[in-house]
């Protein structure tokens, strides 16, 4: 049953006989849902953990529930149903609490990407902290050096709004901020990429393009749809400034790609990104268009220096060997 | 050599969090003193390979 196959992972430097595939996790499978009614039946006790563990001689499970049979390390990425109660409805905010109250329970260790996260853990949640400790990882995320080097560069002085169009991630606001823009007849150009869906349906994109429509500010605005990741770098590299007007974050990749390339940014001022932020950073209330107008004008006759690739390539593999080591001191095989 | 399992899901919904954990993946694959276990679906493997 088990095929252990995966060019995708080739492609990744990962040794391929690392990878188990099999319908067990294929989500339209008989087995999956086996598998799911397993996991509902025995939670903690979920045999099937149990299976693997011994088959495959697992010390710990990363990025994944508690289980009785292994040491596991699960992940908290934002409480975002804690403070934009707004986004979620009530069964969305109780399956949450209940899913992180669990993984603070019975996991060995708790894993989150920021401080402000890790505070309002212990701000909103009982636990015995002795038990379960909280790490906070700072994330340095993959990127391919090899791909930007070979890639030819199609869009010129533009400035990158990667976001998916999630309600938080609060697009509207730049549309608002070109209004103005055009108003005071600047011109500038801003690449968006990411997926159109927000976990529901397509509300804040045709939010988003109704206004942008309306108000005539097609000109400022260029959708590239959903693209690979390998993109996303290529796109973040050649870019001029990088916005993210998000009201929360549990950790931005795209804010640490963004200083990986030595990147102007422009941020809203939430507490994850003045965590993050860079001395090339620059914030913005994300209510505030004025404002976020006011500082891309600043902005705009900046010239765009890039770094050479070789000096940031340096740089970015010294923050990979460090995330490794501190990713591995937080699953302490000693224990 | 220590054995580390992670159970991956691949969704373009949560693209953000599949880049995440492809993150932490492959800044451990040159570790030899660690063995990977990672475990997904064939149809996530193939899609994966239609997206990259």
């Amino acid at each position: 049953m088990f095929r252990k196959r995966c060019e995708f992972f080739k492609k990744k430097n990962i040794r391929t006989e690392s990878i188990i595939s099999s319908r067990l996790f294929d989500k339209n499978s008989i087995l999956n849902y086996l598998n799911r009614i397993s996991g509902k039946l025995f939670g903690y006790y979920n045999p099937l953990i149990f299976y693997f563990v011994k088959k495959y001689g697992i010390d710990v499970i990363s990025h994944s529930p508690p289980s009785r049979w292994c040491k596991n390390v699960a992940w908290i990425p934002d409480l975002q149903h804690k403070t934009l109660k707004k986004n979620f409805t009530h069964n969305e905010k109780i399956r949450r609490d209940k899913l992180f109250n669990n993984y603070l329970i019975n996991s060995s260790s708790i894993i989150t990407s920021s401080l402000d996260t890790k505070k309002k853990i212990i701000k909103y949640f009982k636990f015995n902290k002795k038990k379960t400790k909280i790490h906070v990882l700072n994330f340095v995320p993959f990127v391919d050096f090899k791909k930007i080097k070979n890639y030819e560069k199609k869009y010129n002085s533009y400035i990158y709004l990667p976001n998916q169009f999630w309600n938080h991630k609060n697009h509207i606001i730049v549309a608002k901020a070109c209004k103005i823009l055009r108003l005071k007849r600047v011109n500038m150009k801003f690449l968006l990429t990411g997926n159109r869906f927000n976990q529901k349906n397509t509300e804040q994109y045709d939010l988003f393009f109704n206004y942008v429509k309306k108000n005539n500010l097609q000109n400022y605005f260029n959708y590239l749809g959903f693209v690979s990741h390998e993109k996303v770098i290529n796109l973040l590299y050649h870019s001029k400034i990088l916005i993210n007007p998000s009201f929360y974050e549990g950790w931005s990749t795209t804010v640490e790609e963004g200083k990986i390339f030595n990147k102007q940014m422009i941020l809203s001022n939430i507490n994850v990104h003045l965590e993050q932020g860079s001395t090339r950073t620059i914030y913005f209330n994300p209510d505030n268009y004025l404002e976020l107008s006011k500082k891309l004008i600043k902005l705009k006759n900046k010239k765009n220096k890039n770094t050479n690739l070789d000096k940031l390539e340096k740089n970015y593999k010294k923050l990979r060997k460090n995330f490794s080591d501190n990713y591995l001191k937080i699953l302490n095989f000693d224990d | 050599m220590k054995t580390i399992a992670f159970f991956f899901k691949n969704d373009d919904r949560w693209a953000g969090e599949r880049n995440y954990l492809i993150s932490i993946i492959t800044s451990i694959t040159q570790r030899k003193d660690i063995s990977l276990k990672i475990f997904c679906s064939e149809r996530d493997v193939n899609f994966l390979k239609k997206k990259t």
